[in-house]
């Protein structure tokens, strides 16, 4: 290594300890499997995930959560915003295929059996991560305020309304109020950009932990 | 070169540097889907009128085409019954394998409900 | 005080289980605040009642003199409703499909209402024919001619029987 490069990590080593605090994270060993490629449709959902946290970031900058001026921030930074059309595009087919990703990850958990215990908490985390990769879906469509966002929400709250009991009190509460109007969005946004990623960090980090102390299953 | 082959691997580098190598490959994947079908946008919403054709993103095509068949209550608990079952699973199916042979059961239905949640969507694409 | 005392040291289970009922007590007291909290949040979430702008009455919606050709399709408070002139006299309904709500389109070719999204048909005077909503017709409005204008009202009476998002979409408008 360049004599710079080792004075440098000296000097942060005398500072912050890095090396032995990070040492519990870097340093533990994990079951040769984790490195192999074909178990690593978890590791690009999480890919994935990071990316759109990125690209959201980005669009958040320029996106207006209002009946007047969401569908014109979504088109000022397709048409305008320099790259705009790119992170739009990132964002979306990055979803797409967190879905895919997602259900083949499922799919080989599934097949191989390795949701039964002691790994049962970690399929369960796994599940409701899947509901949250839904939510976010169905609030990040209404976002965009077209066609098809507007009325996939209709139709979305409505379908919800048909619940028994809870129904219709479901309704009003996800559309924030009565009807798909602005309360909606600002509903929806805040979901989408703040409470969401909130609970998906948090079931991420316990669904991770789970990961490290069962090790993945090994192979039949 | 022998204590390479013996040492394990860790989360840094060996877990590390192959998420990095993911990472960089979902990159491509994305940017180049962006660059060869770029998503504009539609038009705006207008609460009166519905697009002629209204259908949902490909993943919930199964779930639309379910609420064409059975009653809007029936079709919105199917969701949620399915989530059920596969929260439910790991307690319900405890037993040790060790030969995919005896896990044949669960694979078939896994593929069963495989197949139709794709012959459902397939039909939902094609309408009437 | 010092018999009681002697009791106890002969007896040790009292403390213990003293204990116990205190860390119950400490455990109960948690899970109701925890509760409290909770429920004071999905309460604070849930939009109040009186968000609900009710719409209904009579609305001026057209004039009879606006008829081209036998249909004519207006608002009523935001909400898409068809007038229709035929041998059988005036008359209206909502275009709001009673299944998820989508907005029915007439379809010249088969003399029709088709719902662009879950296939319901309805015929021209709004009664359904097939499609995932059998029950529901097409609301029909209250209609009222003074002259030439036409005024349209929101059937309260028949409301019940449709589900509740079509209900409150009819009662709110758009």
């Amino acid at each position: 290594m360049a004599k710079w490069a080792s004075s440098l990590s000296q000097w942060a080593e005398e500072r912050w300890n890095l090396k032995k605090g990070l040492s519990p994270i870097l340093d533990t060993e994990v079951t040769e499997y984790k490195t192999k490629m074909r178990f690593c449709w978890g590791g690009m959902t999480f890919a994935l995930i990071v990316l759109e946290l990125i690209t959201g970031i980005f669009l958040a900058y320029y996106y207006q959560p209002s009946v007047k001026g969401a569908f014109q921030s979504i088109a000022f930074i397709t048409d305008q915003v320099y790259l705009g059309w790119l992170v739009r595009g990132i964002h979306h087919y990055a979803s797409y295929l967190i879905i895919v990703t997602v259900v083949v990850h499922m799919m080989i958990v599934f097949f191989r059996g390795a949701y039964k215990p002691p790994r049962e908490m970690t399929w369960v985390s796994g599940i409701f991560l899947l509901v949250l990769c839904f939510a976010f879906s169905f609030t990040g469509y209404l976002l965009t305020w077209d066609q098809r966002g507007y009325w996939a929400t209709r139709i979305g709250t409505g379908m919800a309304s048909e619940l028994p009991i809870i129904g219709e009190y479901l309704m009003i509460f996800l559309q924030g109020g009565y009807g798909v109007k602005q309360p909606t969005i600002t509903r929806f946004f805040i979901s989408h950009v703040i409470v969401l990623p909130v609970f998906l960090i948090g079931l991420l980090v316990a669904h991770f932990l789970m990961i490290r102390r069962q090790g993945v299953k090994k192979p039949f | 070169m022998e204590e390479a082959k013996q040492r394990k691997p860790t989360f840094y580098p060996d877990q590390f540097f192959t998420e990095m190598i993911i990472f960089l490959f979902i990159i491509g994947v994305v940017v180049t889907f962006s660059v060869i079908l770029p998503i504009g946008y539609e038009e705006e919403a207008n609460p009166l009128v519905t697009p002629s054709t209204i259908n949902p993103e490909w993943y919930f095509l199964w779930l639309f085409q379910v609420m064409k068949l059975v009653p809007p209550t029936i079709g919105v608990l199917v969701p949620f019954v399915l989530l059920g079952i596969l929260i439910l699973l790991p307690f319900i199916d405890t037993k040790e394998i060790h030969t995919f042979r005896e896990h044949r059961w669960f694979i078939w239905v896994g593929v069963l409900a495989l197949v139709i949640i794709f012959i459902l969507s397939i039909w939902a694409t094609l309408g009437e | 005080m010092g018999e009681k005392t002697a009791i106890e040291i002969e007896n040790p289970t009292p403390p213990v289980s003293r204990r116990k009922l205190l860390r119950f007590i400490t455990a109960l007291l948690g899970l109701f605040g925890m509760g409290a909290i909770f429920s004071s949040i999905i309460a604070f979430l849930t939009p109040p009642r009186s968000a609900l702008k009710k719409v209904g009455g009579w609305q001026f919606v057209g004039t009879l003199s606006e008829f081209k050709e036998n249909s004519l399709v207006k608002t009523y408070f935001g909400l898409p409703v068809i007038l229709i002139k035929n041998g059988k006299g005036l008359f209206s309904f909502s275009t709001v499909c009673p299944h998820l709500g989508c907005i029915v389109i007439w379809d010249e070719k088969k003399k029709k209402f088709i719902c662009p999204c879950h296939d319901a048909a309805f015929d021209e005077e709004g009664k359904v024919l097939k499609g995932p909503v059998k029950p529901y017709n097409l609301l029909p409005m209250e209609i009222k001619v003074e002259g030439e204008r036409i005024s349209l009202k929101l059937p309260e009476d028949k409301l019940p029987a449709y589900p509740s998002w079509f209900r409150i979409t009819m009662i709110s408008g758009v």
